[in-house]
């Protein structure tokens, strides 16, 4: 998120996000909402607070996001059983992308904001050159 | 002067006649001296003696004395030179053996050190031929080791890619889908 010195632009920029979010997830709907209200308010900081928001949903779909890439076909109960035991552990709700890779030969690769669980054949064939 | 002349004929008039019967008178008379002229030649050789002593024989002394003097000095001083001569050519003698001496130390610490240097540069030459030796030597060896990296590490990589390639072909739809369905059972239990 972008650093603004100025502390009530930063409470600002925290209560549009507390507003954008829906079961910790950001909502489209809500973050339609909350822009149009920004727009209607005539502000100079206009620019800075919209860009520290725009760093904030981003960094926050990203960790809410469960990526599955995998080669072959998964299970869609194998795929929900995984995705909420993966909410259970990260203590929050998560948005599920999840999409066929063949270059990863078998297995999977799973990815959650910075944290990266490579279970593919191509990791270890990676692994094992390094 | 007459009065003398007077008084000393007079004398030796007196004398002759006493004297006839001397023998130095007898003498006298047969060699015809004068008496008168005898007298008269003494005054005169007597005068001429006071005068020449007079006017003559002191300018004269002191004429030889100052020459003397002169040449008494010269003398002293041609032997006190003769005497500083010997003494500076002693000296020089003294001097020169003295400089030959240390000519020789000279030389001889020339070339003691001439052939320290070339001893030390001997030393510096066969020290460094041997360092550059063994960094040849650990070069070459951290070559081979590379070397033998970089063929392992090509190795393995190929034997991957190959490895890949053929799991990628003989692995079926079926095994893959097991595979990814225990991959994610195993991801969610780490």
């Amino acid at each position: 998120m972008l650093k603004i010195k100025d502390r009530r632009q930063r409470m600002l920029v925290k209560r549009m996000v507390e507003l954008s979010l829906k079961d910790g997830i950001p909502d489209p709907e809500r973050v339609e909402a909350v822009l149009a209200a920004v727009r209607n308010q005539t502000s100079r900081s206009h620019r800075i607070i919209l860009k520290s928001y725009l760093g904030a949903i981003r960094s926050l779909i990203r960790e809410s996001t469960l990526e599955v890439v995998y080669a072959g076909e998964l299970d869609p109960q194998a795929i929900d059983s995984f995705l909420k035991s993966m909410e259970t552990r990260m203590n929050r709700n998560l948005i599920l992308d999840s999409r066929e890779d063949s270059s990863l030969i078998a297995g999977s690769r799973v990815t959650i904001g910075d944290h990266v669980w490579d279970a593919s054949l191509r990791g270890l064939v990676a692994r094992l050159i390094n | 002067m007459k009065i003398w002349f007077q008084i000393a004929a007079d004398t030796v008039g007196a004398a002759t006649d006493a004297a006839s019967t001397n023998p130095i008178s007898r003498l006298l008379i047969n060699f015809h001296v004068d008496t008168e002229r005898f007298v008269a030649q003494v005054l005169a050789i007597l005068i001429v003696f006071v005068a020449l002593w007079l006017f003559a024989s002191k300018p004269i002394l002191k004429t030889m004395d100052e020459r003397r003097k002169k040449i008494s000095d010269g003398l002293e001083y041609a032997e006190e030179m003769k005497q500083k001569l010997a003494e500076a050519e002693k000296r020089q003698a003294e001097i020169m053996k003295e400089a030959a001496l240390e000519a020789k130390r000279i030389s001889e610490d020339a070339q003691a050190k001439a052939r320290e240097l070339v001893d030390r540069s001997a030393a510096e030459t066969a020290r460094r031929n041997e360092e550059m030796v063994a960094r040849t030597r650990e070069a070459l060896e951290l070559e081979r080791k590379q070397m033998v990296s970089e063929v392992r590490e090509q190795v393995s990589r190929l034997v991957a890619i190959t490895s890949s390639k053929v799991l990628q072909r003989e692995l079926s739809a079926e095994e893959k889908t097991r595979f990814a369905n225990a991959s994610l059972k195993e991801i969610a239990q780490q």
